[in-house]
């Protein structure tokens, strides 16, 4: 029990450690394609850092949901972080690891996040909190069927993380298959989706026509801000290790933990990379074309499933 | 003996539907009605009279009997006199169909009646055959009357008759329903027929005539 | 207790309930004092009965009553098993909070109306819903079934001299006696194969198949619409906004429940085989409601109790899925899944009971204190009422299926069932059940995510931000007993998702009455918070430890943000205006405006249309007035409605003038001739 609770405490400050840098990672890979230097790789440490330290200002028409929201949207982020095990299983906690308890997380945080969008009475917050609720809603069912079809094809009836990731493990020869790569294209577009990513949303504007998650957190400042960055960090991570750990399930619970962490740093690495091209060669999508994306990441999603269950 | 004197009674009250029928005159209808009743209230007095003395008991069907004496011998047919001179009142013809014609449909409907219920099967008592026939003739023969008449005392007594019909039907095959039945159906025949005469009223108000034909005007 | 103490308890919370009624009745001359005298026996009779259906459901007892009377078919039998215990403990639960909240509630009617019929119809009310429930004789249910029905109307129509309430109480007077039409003639069908009307002693099997068949689609029809399932929904949100809100919340919360009873009860005691497609039908009926009713719900609302109606819809909508599923899984034999999809259906039913009627009695609450339901004219009420608007928001997140609130629960076991059946069905070669299982997740995920979208609208414009007009500026704090009431309710919200294992035993006694398998094992350690029922150990959830790890982690962060508190300042100042002049509440995001997005994307649902006439003044850049309205059509009521009662109309036009000609006689002779054809017919071919 001891072992497992460490394991938890351990696996919860990496994540915490390592989940800005991917970030940073995408910034500067999209710098040195467009011929620019690019702010170093470990700009979102210094970003937090600073704003950690800054004074607040908060809205005089703000309630307590308004201070409570980024807290939550940090701690549902984490908690669904700490549900999928980055490179062993956790043993003692599988009572929580389950793939609908981390989708009901983020729906948590995004309700609170929204609602602290129309808390400061602005109209950009409630442009942008209506909106980031329509881009999940419309990527939500592709979610889902990703999620079904990994947990019904483990065969144990259950969504939960465990038997999915040992699923995983003892059929690592699933790893290029068409059902997982069918899947993994969904799961980039839902992820795409869901941390704002280019062509969905656009993370570094500030044009209020475009803006979706940024319009939404506009008020806030200093360690607040800080929080739902970080939140965001996490959330992408946890897309992330989603992919690289359950749908290519190669290197994963190797007993050497260092060569292990070393692959799943790769696998992410390799997911950055994609997001990062991704975000290079489209374009903004106008806010009525993104449910022709979330149709194709649904569709997408529909070919595994089929693929999984009855064309064989 | 007893079983005699139910068929003569019921044949009886038979014939004065026949009697109700043949009758010209609002007047005759009315009291046409009461020699019926008299005769079900004879009927009603004998089954209890018969079940009291075997069962040396008290028997509900005597409050029936009260019930028809007080009711529908005394009080309907007097309520039923005033409100007819209470209306319009002038002699013409009442009735859309020729008397004999009449006759001769009722005979036919007596036949109908006695067809149906020879051909039930289960009923071994001969005599409860008999007086389903009965009661199931006049029953018809009472909606034949109302029919057949224009005016709208025509209706109420056809409907009384009717009425009449189910109490023999009811009182014979039975020897006695439980009371919360009968209770039930008098009350329905109380309702109907205050009802009927306050209707009796709003019509010759509002047509001055109590032929019911004129209702036709009414629809839109 | 024995069973004669439940027996004799059950009497007197019976005649708790009509003395509360007739003592409401025959004080009339005092409001206040009827109002209390109604609510407290209403409260008392309640509490008493959870207690004894909590005893029966945990010792199994089954209570039953018998009244002998001379009508035939008819004896006053009255039969309490665990499925009965389990939908009074609903409906029990749900009106002793209700009572409470009506004493706060009813005094705005004061001297305006009367309050002393109110009381009587209320307590008659759930007097008629519990008999429903309790009785074991089909024409008994049928008639409870019928005074359920009119003493609702009569509630719905209180506020009766209103137009809107009128339409609606005349909506809902047509449709549910259409439904009840269908029940009835599936019951007549029922008794005329089984020979009986009692359900004890009905005989299984006796009906054939396609008979069966046609009395389970007017079971469905007939239920269907007190469910309000698309396409016979349209009652409902015309029924549940104009009626007073703790009517609204009894019959969101309980009356509409009364048909998912029926339709188990009936299932399970006298249709004892049943074909796949029962269930196919009833799982995409279903998802169709589902989907349907939470984007009208989204969509096309301004008025919060319409958008909680639309709401109701959508969760019938989940539970006849899981009904879908439960029927499916009989079909073929299946009773793990069969045992697990009935769990997740009276699991759903009991969570949608608590939160629903915690939110139409918020959406009384909101009325109560800024006299308007109008969400366009709310906003910011989270500083007016601060006490309320906490409990409401849990209701908001219950409904939304945030862990650990108990939501979140039934649509995790929902999602589960699913999983099984695919699990189930792929191996079997059964593919077009595994894609429509697919469509329906799907559909399912969909909805889940616009109920979120849906209530953060609800809440966010209602409570948040600046007030839109002077009446929400001037709300106050409900009174002690309205605020009780929301709080039990939203404690039960938190309690009933912290601890589902012990509402998932009490229902394992139901769904092993019916289906004779238990889920959880028998095992009840405390160290032991498993709930998801499978046999291999290490694959269960447990929400009372997630809620513990969230609670640390929240400890944590709290701490880091104390930590961090000392180092730096707040300052509070306007939201920022992009520096133009100082914002006014027009300018925040409207319920409409909110909302708009999803009505373009599903514009083939909702046909919008929008009107924008300008006034200008010197030139096109100098508008003086702007006009913009924005209206949505019913697309069913429209196109599936309207051509109908068109129809209906013409054909009673044509026939107006040839059979009813309006001569007596003429009526008397369709009697006549009817009469003697049925003689000749029985004679002559009988």
């Amino acid at each position: 029990m001891i072992e497992s609770v460490l394991k938890l405490i351990f696996q919860v400050i990496f994540i915490l450690l390592i989940a800005p840098i991917f970030t940073g990672v995408i910034k500067k890979i999209k710098a040195k394609v467009q011929h620019r230097i690019g702010a170093s790789v470990f700009q979102p440490y210094y970003d937090l850092m600073k704003l950690f330290k800054k004074d607040l200002v908060v809205s005089s028409t703000a309630s307590w949901i308004y201070n409570l929201a980024p807290y939550m949207y940090f701690v549902t982020s984490l908690v669904a972080m700490s549900c999928l095990p980055v490179v062993h299983q956790l043993t003692g906690f599988t009572f929580f690891t389950d793939l609908l308890i981390i989708v009901y997380l983020f729906v948590t945080g995004r309700i609170f996040m929204a609602l602290a969008g129309l808390d400061t009475g602005s109209t950009f917050g409630g442009m942008g909190s209506s909106r980031e609720m329509l881009v999940s809603a419309l990527v939500e069912p592709a979610l889902f069927l990703i999620i079904i079809t990994v947990s019904a094809r483990a065969g144990v009836a259950s969504t939960n993380v465990s038997s999915i990731y040992e699923f995983a493990v003892n059929h690592t020869e699933t790893a290029f298959t068409p059902i997982n790569i069918l899947l993994f294209a969904s799961m980039l577009m839902i992820l795409i989706a869901e941390t704002s990513r280019i062509p969905v949303d656009d993370p570094s504007t500030h044009l209020e026509l475009t803006m979706v998650h940024e319009a939404m957190v506009l008020e806030y400042s200093g360690r607040q801000l800080a929080f739902i960055e970080l939140g965001t960090y996490l959330k992408q991570l946890v897309f992330m290790t989603f992919m690289a750990n359950i749908l290519i399930p190669i290197g994963f619970n190797i007993e050497n933990i260092f060569l292990s962490l070393g692959i799943y740093l790769l696998k992410i690495l390799v997911i950055t990379i994609l997001v990062a091209l991704v975000e290079l060669n489209t374009v903004k999508l106008r806010l009525y074309s993104i449910p022709n994306f979330a149709a194709i990441a649904f569709i997408v999603s529909v070919l595994g499933f089929l693929t999984c269950f009855i064309l064989k | 003996m007893y079983n005699n004197a139910l068929n003569l009674l019921s044949i009886l009250i038979l014939i004065s539907s026949f009697n109700l029928i043949a009758n010209k005159r609002q007047k005759a209808y009315i009291s046409t009605f009461r020699v019926q009743s008299i005769l079900l209230a004879l009927v009603s007095l004998l089954v209890s009279v018969r079940s009291m003395t075997l069962n040396k008991k008290f028997d509900a069907v005597i409050i029936i009997f009260v019930l028809i004496v007080v009711f529908k011998v005394i009080i309907i047919p007097f309520v039923m006199k005033r409100t007819s001179e209470k209306v319009e009142y002038s002699i013409e013809k009442d009735f859309f169909i020729s008397i004999p014609i009449s006759m001769i449909i009722c005979c036919g409907l007596v036949l109908l009646s006695w067809y149906v219920i020879y051909n039930i099967e289960g009923i071994t008592n001969t005599n409860a055959k008999n007086y389903l026939i009965y009661s199931l003739s006049i029953i018809m023969i009472g909606l034949f009357f109302m029919i057949s008449r224009k005016k709208a005392i025509g209706q109420i007594v056809g409907f009384l008759v009717i009425e009449n019909g189910m109490f023999m039907a009811a009182m014979l095959t039975t020897e006695g329903m439980p009371m919360i039945v009968e209770l039930g159906l008098f009350f329905d025949l109380l309702t109907a027929f205050l009802i009927m005469g306050i209707f009796v009223f709003k019509i010759n108000n509002t047509f001055e005539s109590i032929d019911i034909n004129k209702l036709k005007n009414l629809k839109g | 207790m024995t069973v004669n103490h439940l027996i004799i308890f059950f009497i007197t919370c019976v005649v708790l309930y009509l003395i509360g009624a007739l003592s409401s009745l025959l004080s009339y001359s005092s409001p206040k004092i009827s109002n209390q005298l109604s609510n407290t026996f209403a409260l008392v009779a309640s509490g008493l009965l959870s207690i004894i259906m909590l005893y029966k459901l945990l010792f199994l007892k089954d209570i039953s009553l018998n009244f002998n009377t001379n009508i035939p078919f008819l004896s006053l039998d009255f039969n309490i098993d665990n499925l009965s215990a389990f939908f009074i403990l609903i409906i029990s639960i749900v009106t002793m909070v209700v009572s409470l909240y009506s004493y706060t509630y009813m005094s705005h009617y004061f001297y305006i109306r009367n309050v002393s019929v109110f009381g009587f119809f209320y307590n008659l009310f759930i007097l008629s819903m519990i008999l429903l429930t309790a009785s074991s004789n089909l024409l008994l249910f049928l008639i409870f079934w019928e005074l359920m029905s009119l003493l609702s109307y009569f509630l719905v129509i209180y506020e009766h001299e209103k137009e809107d309430v009128q339409k609606a109480g005349r909506i809902y007077i047509i449709m549910t006696f259409t439904g009840t039409a269908f029940i009835t003639a599936a019951f007549v069908l029922m008794a005329y194969w089984t020979k009986s009307f009692d359900l004890a002693t009905i005989s299984e099997s006796a009906i054939p198949s396609n008979y069966a068949n046609i009395i389970y689609v007017f079971l469905l029809l007939g239920f269907g619409t007190k469910a309000g399932i698309i396409p016979v929904h349209v009652w409902l949100p015309y029924a549940h906004p104009v009626a007073p809100s703790n009517v609204s919340a009894l019959m969101s919360g309980v009356m509409i429940k009364m048909s998912i009873y029926g339709l188990l009860r009936m299932v399970f005691d006298v249709l004892p085989d049943n074909a796949m497609w029962w269930g196919v039908l009833t799982l995409v009926i279903g998802a169709i409601s589902a989907i349907l009713g939470i984007a009208y719900s989204v969509a096309s609302t301004i008025n919060i109790k319409r958008l909680l109606a639309y709401s109701s819809i959508e969760n019938m909508g989940i539970i006849f899925c899981g009904l879908g599923i439960t029927l499916i899984a009989r079909a073929t034999d299946n009773t793990f899944l069969l045992s697990l999809a009935l769990t997740a259906t009276l699991l759903h039913t009991l969570n949608h009971a608590v939160f629903k009627s915690l939110l139409f009695m918020s959406a009384g609450a909101i009325q109560y204190s800024a006299h308007t339901r109008n969400m366009e004219k709310l906003g910011g009420l989270i500083k007016k009422m601060p006490i309320a608007s906490v409990f409401i928001f849990v209701g908001c997140l219950a409904i939304s299926a945030v862990p650990p609130f108990n939501g979140f629960i039934s649509e995790y076991i929902i999602f589960q069932t699913i999983i099984n059946c695919i699990i189930w069905f792929a191996p079997l070669g059964q593919f077009s059940l595994v894609i429509l299982f697919m469509i329906v997740a799907a559909m399912l995920a969909l909805t889940g995510a616009l109920v979120a979208y849906g209530f953060v609208k609800l809440y966010g414009v209602s409570f948040l931000g600046v007030p839109r007009s002077a009446d929400a500026e001037n709300a106050k704090e409900p009174k002690k007993p309205m605020l009780v009431a929301l709080g039990i309710s939203a404690s039960l919200c938190l309690v009933l998702g912290i601890f589902p294992k012990y509402i998932i035993g009490l229902i394992d006694n139901v769904s092993n009455e019916c289906v004779n398998l238990k889920l959880l094992s028998t095992n009840w350690s405390l160290t032991n918070f498993l709930h998801y029922p499978i046999e291999k150990n290490n694959l269960n959830i447990s929400v009372s430890l997630l809620t513990i790890i969230i609670m640390i982690f929240v400890g944590i962060v709290a701490l880091i943000v104390m930590a961090l508190r000392k180092r730096t300042s707040v300052q509070r100042y306007n939201t920022w205006d992009c520096g133009f002049t100082k914002l006014n509440p027009k300018m925040q995001y409207s319920a409409t405006g909110y909302s708009k997005s999803l009505r373009i994307i599903f514009r083939g649902l909702f046909k919008p249309n929008r009107d924008l006439v300008i006034t200008e003044g010197y030139g096109p850049y100098y508008i003086k007035n702007g006009n913009y309205t924005i209206t949505t059509e019913k697309v069913i009521e429209k196109y599936l409605y309207k051509p109908f009662i068109k129809m209906i109309i013409n054909f009673s036009r044509k026939i107006r003038f040839k059979i009813q000609t309006g001569s007596i006689h003429a009526y008397l002779m369709y009697f006549f001739s009817i009469l003697i054809l049925m003689l000749l017919y029985y004679s002559f071919m009988g």
